[in-house]
Parts: structure tokens; C-alpha cells; sequence
């Protein structure tokens, strides 16, 4: 089958591009010309139909140098580049490019530890280093460091922290412990942020700043360089260890955890990740939906209440750990009894009580850091493996907890879908989760679930609600939806991308920034 | 309180380490990828959702992957490459086509009992 091309790309042009980058690179590292392993490249789990987005190439550069001359070419032809760290951001597009006939710059050959530092807490690591890859070495290695990864732990420490990802453990808002990074401009420019531009500093993974402006968000959730190194603040070991659950009873109980969860959280007396999880959620890693509902659209209540009770739950689930010396966690521990103990019909669990709930077992591997895959047992809720993500953001609040709660539900039940969310509270937002699971075989399923999380987006806009994150098909909608005077920040972000890419070969789309020359058939903003 | 006291100690004197960086050695060991890319979901328990859903299709005996003598190679390269349902496919930069015959070999040999 031949490969979809850039319309501004004839066939002849496209081939001698890619025979010049393999003959920089090596051919084996070049996948083109119909070669069915470039399948593996597009998004498996996605509401587009299964053979959207496909790239036409990949090429899978091991250095900086490799990657240098790649950009080379591309600018020449300018062929669209769509660099990936270890591809799998999924629910939010995993490997695929944002447009078919990209060419994906996979980045997973460069997946060198460069240097851990255990005094002073950090690793230097390239952007293929996944997380299961790095916690084996600290474990091997014998470092009392931990690592705070994504839930499904092959995951990629650089690709995670730009797409500003969150984890489990105090360490938990990845992109704010990141320090240092070294990245390749689209012109081949090659720099490093904060300290690092000091030649002979020792300080460039222990103070994030530097000197002047600092330049690492640019290329956070952006298309305007390519990031080939990046320090990552790692946790020291702490000397005590105290994962809990507490189970809620009713449904509208949310906003009374969330305005329990607010000071409790920006007093840093929980100082991880606090989850508040429902139902569906924590349940669906253990059962399946026909075990208890056979018919079509959302689970009734008869079999949410079997659920609670055949499995020890709450309507929410409230996760979160404490850490330190045994006599702190315990004082600790205290505080929590008297206030989120203390909502009524709450209950509280310890590790020894929930040993043998996978659910709470693979929440309490995050919270200390160690990666697992135990949360993809959602997708066996429904089977199929269609999921996508719907994450706005908001204050920690009661009311915003219920209000997003009840549109999302409404709206998802309208559609004839289950709601299953969870609510995190990193310090003062919150980021709500609701990820969309659908039969991916079933073609009406598909498209009723694609039209739905495009309504979100825009019911959550009007009620203030930004997301954080969200998946290829829906970046311009939701770019669309931050447009404060006029899209100010968006034509900001073009400008920026002329600046940095003129030839616009990088990353064509990514969050609705569209170079010059597809401006004029994508762009939203003019 | 002594303890805790050796333990902080203990932790300062180890912490001059700085290890310099190491490059992987290719190809890797099938247990490797198996650790990497598999034993997540593929784990022989309630913790593993490849192993759990293999178990509620197909009973207790078809749960598990590793050890398992049903499995032809030409399948087990045929879902690793295409993906299946829930599985993502693995890339030619996650295992190459050298490192998935190592896989298939670890694989076929026995789970160790202990696990």
C-alpha cells in the first residue's frame, strides 16, 4: 500500500529525502515503503478508525549528530518530523503522528542513563530511557532512589515530563522536578537550558534556573525542539513507608473529600499525589463489566452497589500515603482519622487489610515509585481497548469536584458509557480524569465516543474548564478553547514557531501550533 | 531511635555516589524484554491484566504466557508486531527482530516454580 504523503510532497521528493537520511543514519533504522511494522506506529486504542494516522516513515536516529542530519534534510525537503521519546502516550495518541504521512522521528534508541547522582538526587537520562529501565538500574545498582513513574511503567521519564504527566509520589508533578535540558533546535542547534550552558559546571541537575530566561517550558507540550537530554530530581529513599485507602459510601461525598483533600494537601500534610477514585475505576482493574451487566449503555446502580459490597469499596476511593520516620507517620496518620476519617460512612484501610487487592496493591507500587502495568486492567472493563482521556483542570474545590462530576456523568450516560474517573490533587488544582473506555471493534461505539469528548471539551470551556493534556484528533478544539483576548497565547505560539522552525518540519499541529505554511488550511487562530 | 539514627547515617555515607552513565548492551537477553515490555501485564496474577484477561477467556491453565507450550512462535511474533486487543504492538526500537526470537525462547522455557 503506498504511503499517504504530505500534499506538498510529491512521491519522488519523499523518496530521495528518506534515501538520504538512511544513508546518513544507517538503513536499518529507516522504516518506509509499505514495511507493515510502520502499523506499530499508529494509535491502537484511539476514536479515529484504525488506519488514521499512520506515518509514511520512521526513522530512528542514536545521537545527536544523527539527529542533526536528519533535520538537515528535512529542512530541505521539508518533510514533517514527529519526534516521539518512547511512544506511549497513549490515550492521548500513543506513537501516531498528529497528521498521516508524517515521518516519526523515534527517539527510543537513545535510552542512555547518563549519570545518576545519589547525594544529590537526580539522574541525567536520554528520552528513551523508560521507567521500568531506570528502576531496574537504580535496583541492580543498589541506589536508594525512587523513581516516580506514570502508571503504565514503560512509559518514558523525558516523553511523560513534556507532556507534563503526574505521578504518585511527593514527586509527583514531574515536569516541576525536572532540571536541565539539552536540546536540538530544528536548525540544528544544539543547547543546554539552566546551568548547563556553563561549561564547566557541576550544578546543571541541581538548580533549574540559570541565568536569564528560562527557556525549558518552550519546549514542554510543544513543536519547537527536540529534547535529547534531561535531569530528573529523584526521591531519596525515605525510612518509613504508610499507603491507605479510604472508602466513601455515597456518591455526593466528593465534595466534602475534595474540600477535606484542599488544606490537607496545600499544608503538605499529604505530601504525595492525593487520589480520590471512583468506583468503576478501582474495580474495573479486578472485574469485568458482564460479570455484572450484561445489557447495554452505563452499569446500573443495583450492580455499583454489588460491586461495593462484593468488593469491599467505595462509591469513591480515596488513595494517598504518608512517609517518614514511623512516630511522624503515625502523628500523621492521626490528623487523617480526624478529618477525612472522620467524613461520615468513611472507612479506613491499611496495606495489611487490602494485601491481597491487586487495586490497591498497584497504587501502593506508584505512590513508592514502583512502576507496574496493573492499571491497563481497565481496559478489560469493557474488552476491545478503545480509551481515551478527558482531563480538566480546576481548583480544589467541593463544588468544581461535583460540578465536572455531574457533567461529565450526565453526558456519558447520555451516550450510552460508563463514568470512570478519578480526581487528583497534586497542591491547589486538581485534575480530573475521566477516560473514556469503548469497544474499539465496534465502528458506532467508535464514532459515538469521539463525538462525545468533542462536546466536553467545549461544555467544559464554557464552565471554565481548561484540560491539561488531550489526544491528537481533539489538539486544535481544545487549543481553540484557551483564547483569552483574542488567542493571544496561540498567535503568540505561531510566532514562536516561526522563529524556531520557519520551515515549519517540526511536529506540523502539535497542540494546535501550525507552522506558516499550513496555517492557511489548519490554523484556527487568524 | 538508634536506628533510624544508623539508617541516616548509613545514607550519608553512601551518598557520594555518582555513578557514571552506562549504554545498554544489545541485543538484550529474552528475559530482559520480558521484564521491559511483557511481565507487566503478562505477571500470572491478579496484578497482571494481559494474564487476567487471558484467564477469563480461556480458563486458569491458558492465564499465563511465560511457560507456556501452546503458543507458536510464528503467533507470539504475529501479536507482538500487529497487537491484539488491548496490546499495543512493540516497535522495531522496543525489541528488534533478533531480540523477539530471544524472547520467544524465554518464553518457551518453564516458569521457574518459585514464581
Amino acid at each position: 500500500m503506498a504511503a499517504v504523503l504530505p500534499d506538498w510532497l510529491s512521491p519522488q521528493q519523499f523518496s530521495t529525502a528518506i534515501d538520504e537520511m538512511a544513508n546518513a543514519i544507517g538503513k536499518q533504522w529507516v522504516i518506509h515503503d509499505g514495511d507493515p511494522k510502520l502499523r506499530s506506529y499508529r494509535d491502537s486504542f484511539s476514536t479515529l478508525p484504525g488506519d488514521a494516522n499512520v506515518p509514511s516513515a520512521v526513522i530512528a536516529p542514536d545521537g545527536i549528530e544523527d539527529i542533526q542530519a536528519i533535520l538537515k534534510i528535512a529542512n530541505e525537503y521539508r518533510v514533517p518530523l514527529w519526534p516521539i521519546s518512547t511512544g506511549r502516550n497513549f490515550a492521548y495518541g500513543g506513537p501516531a503522528p498528529r497528521m498521516p504521512g508524517y515521518v516519526v522521528l523515534d527517539l527510543k534508541r537513545m535510552n542512555r542513563i547518563l549519570e545518576v547522582n545519589e547525594e544529590y538526587a537526580y539522574a541525567l537520562v536520554e528520552p528513551g530511557v523508560s521507567y521500568f529501565q531506570l528502576y531496574e538500574y537504580l535496583q541492580k545498582n543498589n541506589i536508594k532512589l525512587w523513581i516516580d513513574p506514570a502508571a503504565p511503567g514503560w512509559g518514558g521519564i523525558v516523553g511523560n515530563t513534556l507532556e507534563h504527566g503526574v505521578g504518585y509520589t511527593p514527586y509527583g508533578d514531574h515536569f516541576m522536578m525536572h532540571c536541565g535540558m539539552e536540546v536540538v533546535l530544528p536548525d540544528g542547534t544544539l543547547f543546554r537550558t539552566g546551568q548547563g550552558s556553563l561549561p564547566e559546571t557541576e550544578s546543571w541537575q541541581v538548580f533549574q534556573y540559570g541565568f536569564g530566561p528560562i527557556l525549558d517550558g518552550v519546549f514542554s507540550q510543544s513543536n519547537f525542539g527536540i529534547v535529547t537530554k534531561m535531569g530528573m530530581w529523584l526521591m531519596p529513599e525515605p525510612p518509613g513507608y504508610m499507603p491507605f485507602l479510604i472508602t466513601y459510601e455515597n456518591e455526593d461525598d466528593l465534595a466534602i473529600i475534595t474540600e477535606t483533600v484542599r488544606p490537607l494537601k496545600v499544608n503538605m500534610v499529604i505530601p504525595n499525589g492525593a487520589f480520590t477514585v471512583d468506583l468503576l475505576w478501582d474495580a474495573a482493574v479486578k472485574v469485568s463489566k458482564r460479570q455484572y451487566y450484561s445489557g447495554k449503555g452505563p452499569i446500573p446502580d443495583s450492580a455499583r452497589k454489588k460491586i461495593m459490597s462484593d468488593y469491599k469499596l467505595g462509591q469513591w476511593n480515596f488513595y494517598a500515603a504518608l512517609y517518614g520516620p514511623p512516630p511522624m507517620m503515625e502523628n500523621t496518620l492521626q490528623v487523617i482519622r480526624d478529618t477525612l476519617g472522620a467524613i461520615p460512612g468513611a472507612r479506613l484501610w491499611t496495606a495489611e487489610e487490602r494485601k491481597h487487592d491487586a487495586a490497591f496493591q498497584y497504587r501502593a507500587k506508584l505512590m513508592r515509585g514502583e512502576p507496574n502495568m496493573t492499571e491497563f486492567g481497565l481496559m478489560n472493563w469493557v474488552g476491545g481497548g478503545g480509551h481515551i482521556n478527558f482531563s480538566p483542570i480546576s481548583p480544589t474545590t467541593g463544588e468544581d469536584a461535583m460540578r465536572q462530576y455531574e457533567m461529565i456523568k450526565k453526558r456519558s450516560h447520555e451516550y450510552g458509557f460508563d463514568y470512570i474517573g478519578e480526581f487528583a490533587v497534586g497542591w491547589r488544582d486538581m485534575h480530573h480524569v475521566y477516560m473514556l473506555m469503548f469497544d474499539r471493534t465496534d465502528e458506532e461505539e467508535r464514532q459515538r465516543a469521539h463525538e462525545l469528548f468533542g462536546l466536553l471539551i467545549d461544555e467544559a470551556a464554557a464552565a471554565g474548564y481548561g484540560e491539561y493534556r488531550t489526544h491528537l484528533a481533539f489538539m486544535d478544539q481544545v487549543a481553540k478553547t484557551y483564547s483569552w483576548n483574542d488567542h493571544a497565547l496561540w498567535k503568540l505560539n505561531e510566532r514562536l514557531k516561526d522563529a524556531f522552525d520557519p520551515n515549519g518540519i517540526l511536529a506540523p499541529g502539535k497542540q494546535g501550533i501550525w507552522p506558516a505554511h499550513m496555517r492557511e488550511k489548519h490554523s484556527w487562530t487568524s | 531511635m538508634d536506628k533510624l539514627i544508623s539508617t541516616i547515617g548509613l545514607a550519608l555515607l553512601l551518598g557520594s555516589v555518582a555513578l557514571p552513565g552506562t549504554a545498554e548492551e544489545r541485543p538484550r537477553s529474552g528475559e530482559e524484554s520480558w521484564y521491559l515490555f511483557c511481565e507487566g501485564c503478562h505477571r500470572p496474577d491478579a496484578e497482571g491484566p494481559g494474564a487476567v484477561m487471558l484467564q477469563r477467556r480461556y480458563g486458569d491453565e491458558r492465564m499465563a504466557i511465560k511457560g507456556s507450550t501452546t503458543l507458536a512462535p510464528e503467533y507470539i511474533t504475529h501479536v507482538v508486531r500487529n497487537g491484539l486487543l488491548e496490546m499495543a504492538p512493540l516497535r522495531p526500537t522496543d525489541i528488534t527482530d533478533a531480540e523477539l526470537d530471544l524472547l520467544i525462547d524465554f518464553l518457551a522455557t518453564p516458569a521457574n516454580p518459585v514464581d
